[in-house]
């Protein structure tokens, strides 16, 4: 094969299989072409060899390593910190099911409402257990709205 | 003792071991990580990750083989991972860097070019680079780059040449 051919086939269509295809066939056996490309030796003064490293401090990989180990080890340490903490707080709430409650006492109005006037009724009786209660009546602002409330009385 | 019996024991989880098994070959792999990253101090974090991830890993290696090929390769791997964030990284400074400084956007990558060795080994595409790396300082077949790299031997072989048909351009430029 022709080396400008060659050269030209090997630019011309950049897939692996057939630039390999002529690296093996002509390329790398051709002097010419050889001549195209740096050499070991050369490409070698571009870089490092271990050869340039001897003043370098040794590697220490596990201090990598220890770090890793204790994130690791944090991590853990608040996974069961949350976990414990989702616990108490679960089983604060189950718990809380079994505390005795007092229970209100139940209240009964009676009210007396004014067929004619729409918005107009009277509290014949209110109690809050076996004990009468007293009505609050409470307007707030201007709106004609009335709030009534009941609470125990002290007779 | 042999590399055999090292490995065996660092397999065990002994770190003396598994110290002495790279004591020999951890220059090679920094000389590797500083050619593929050209910074000094990155080359030795990748080193270091590289070393963590084969004594994490022992249990793959295939005994009957050689350790520093493998141990090598891991280096070329973890030193490719580092250049794919770099690149993200300077896409989106370069992308931002006009917002960010109110004026022309910096150029960091030619910058620490200019500062590290081997420039001329940096300017080439990182799987070239690592390539060339493996293939004219470590002495790796096509086969074994492609091993390391991930890629087909075809591949590895084209990687090779295309680094140093680049590389003799850029000398013959510089000079």
């Amino acid at each position: 094969m022709n080396c400008s051919w060659v050269r030209f086939a090997y630019r011309a269509l950049p897939l692996a299989p057939w630039r390999a295809f002529l690296l093996g066939h002509h390329i790398d056996r051709c002097p010419r072409c050889q001549g195209e490309a740096l050499g070991d030796a050369a490409v070698r003064a571009l870089g490092r060899t271990a050869a340039d490293l001897d003043g370098e401090p040794p590697l220490r990989p596990f201090a990598a390593a220890n770090g890793a180990l204790r994130s690791r080890a944090a991590a853990w340490r608040y996974a069961f910190a949350l976990f414990l903490a989702l616990a108490v707080l679960g089983a604060t709430a189950w718990l809380s099911r079994f505390i005795p409650r007092q229970s209100l006492p139940e209240g009964t109005v009676t009210v007396l409402e004014d067929a004619g006037a729409d918005r107009a009724f009277a509290v014949l009786e209110a109690r809050i257990g076996d004990a009468p209660a007293r009505p609050v009546v409470f307007k707030p602002g201007q709106g004609g709205m009335t709030i009534v409330w009941f609470e125990k009385s002290a007779h | 003792m042999s590399e055999e019996e090292l490995v065996r024991d660092a397999r065990q989880g002994d770190r003396d071991a598994f110290a002495g098994l790279v004591r020999s070959h951890e220059k090679r792999l920094l000389a590797l990580c500083w050619n593929m990253l050209g910074d000094r101090e990155e080359a030795r974090d990748a080193a270091q990750d590289a070393l963590l991830q084969a004594f994490q890993n022992l249990g793959r290696f295939d005994g009957g083989r050689a350790f520093a090929p493998w141990l090598l390769g891991i280096g070329a791997k973890r030193c490719l991972d580092r250049l794919r964030r770099r690149r993200t990284f300077l896409r989106y400074f370069r992308g931002h860097a006009g917002e960010w400084l109110g004026g022309e956007a910096a150029r960091p990558e030619a910058a620490a070019e200019a500062e590290t060795a081997g420039r001329l080994l940096q300017r080439l595409p990182a799987r070239e680079r690592a390539a060339i790396s493996l293939a004219a300082f470590e002495g790796f077949s096509a086969r074994e780059i492609a091993a390391a790299l991930g890629c087909s031997e075809s591949t590895a072989r084209v990687h090779v040449y295309n680094a140093r048909m680049k590389l003799k351009k850029e000398v013959a430029d510089e000079l």
